[in-house]
């Protein structure tokens, strides 16, 4: 058992260094067989610094969730949130600007890491916020609005809602300062939470099953 | 749960335990002011289909926020107890035990309210259940997974009356036998 930890205290260790997908500030940064990928999340109550235990070399999640956007849905866990390279760190509350590779579909999930492993503190900490969430690409899409995902927790970090806010005007407004007129940003909202959840369960059944 | 009946209920059981037990435990060095503000948290954990014995039990105080949330319990046979809990919103988040030279390391579910898990809003006692552990084996080259299941016994006051019956307990109530450490140390 105290191996086991030791090896995850030391992947953690390692895969915190792959800092995933990095934010983009110009449509250069978005290749021809990309998108870009604009949206926000939330958490309410808002996350407090005492609640983050990072060490100097996380500082970098400090108020930062680690959001997974693929072409597949990613189940996260302890074990691999920030493995993924689909992965990327985006600050709470403010929106996010990533580049993507094309799909047909994008699933979203997250995950806000609260206590990071150490040598001294080998328990890794996190709160993951729901996922399994899709959007439908359009082949002419170039970037596409995801909206703001907003979480809802209770004093013990169990997630009680997940709200999906169209602020499709505002992100614009901040999109075409930043990216220009040229290229649309195209809404490109989820399904209703409730739709969501069953298809969350069904994947998850179907991940289970093969 | 929430009645300073319990309270008194529970100073009579220890002064009729104290009066016929060999071990007689001292009366709480604490008192007034203090008494008023602290709640007692205690459960059973029973380790028998465990990989190891039981030695420590860890919570976070969740709210309000804390620079030190971590709290320990004394531990002795399954027991686990602590008596200077403030106010606030409780997660148990480990368990620890120990078998030759091996520690064992088992962590509770992390997000949520669990069925351990206690909200202490006012000086009183919260019992945190009685538990049987129970393993899952995953196989070769998998880490076994296990769960807390409730246990039909020992009841509330069984629980209780064992721990009031542990040597010493009074002797020094903030450094509790088994707790290995007071609040806010992170232990591994």
């Amino acid at each position: 058992m105290r191996e086991l930890s030791l090896i995850l205290a030391v992947t953690l260790a390692l895969s915190a260094c792959v800092p995933g997908r990095v934010q983009v500030d110009s449509m250069s940064g978005v290749g021809s067989d990309e998108l870009l990928l604009v949206g926000r999340i939330e958490l309410v109550p808002p996350l407090d610094p005492r609640e983050q235990v990072l060490g100097s070399q996380a500082e970098e999640l400090r108020g930062k969730a680690h959001a997974v956007i693929a072409g597949k849905f990613l189940k996260l866990d302890g074990k691999s949130f920030s493995t993924y390279s689909a992965g990327t760190i985006v600050e709470l509350g403010r929106d996010f600007y990533v580049s993507q590779r094309r799909t047909k579909e994008l699933y979203y999930s997250g995950s806000i890491v609260l206590t990071r492993s150490t040598a001294r503190s080998p328990d890794p900490d996190w709160i993951e916020l729901p996922g399994g969430i899709k959007f439908s690409v359009d082949s002419r899409d170039r970037a596409i609005y995801l909206g703001t995902i907003r979480y809802h927790r209770d004093a013990y970090n169990g997630i009680t809602d997940v709200e999906f806010v169209d602020e499709y005007k505002r992100a614009n407004r901040e999109y075409v300062k930043r990216f220009g007129e040229e290229i649309k940003l195209r809404p490109a909202f989820p399904q209703p939470v409730k739709k969501l959840q069953a298809a969350r369960e069904e994947l998850q059944h179907a991940g289970e099953s093969r | 749960m929430n009645s300073p009946l319990r309270i008194a209920g529970v100073l009579c059981l220890f002064l009729l335990l104290a009066s016929c037990s060999p071990p007689i435990p001292k009366s709480p060095p604490v008192a007034g002011a203090e008494v008023e503000r602290m709640s007692m948290v205690f459960g059973y954990i029973d380790m028998a289909d465990a990989p190891s014995n039981l030695t420590q039990v860890q919570m976070k105080r969740m709210r309000p926020l804390d620079d030190k949330p971590y709290y320990g319990f004394g531990v002795k046979d399954g027991l686990f107890y602590r008596i200077d809990v403030p106010r606030g919103a409780y997660k148990f988040t480990k368990i620890t035990g120990v078998k030759w030279n091996t520690v064992y390391n088992y962590k509770l579910e992390a997000q949520g309210k669990g069925d351990l898990d206690q909200n202490v809003q006012k000086p009183d006692l919260y019992f945190a259940g009685a538990w049987n552990y129970k393993p899952h084996k995953k196989g070769w080259f998998q880490q076994d997974e296990f769960e807390l299941t409730p246990a039909s016994s020992p009841s509330e006051r069984e629980v209780l009356e064992r721990i009031l019956a542990v040597p010493g307990i009074w002797d020094k109530p903030y450094d509790l036998p088994g707790a290995n450490g007071s609040k806010g140390e992170l232990r591994s």
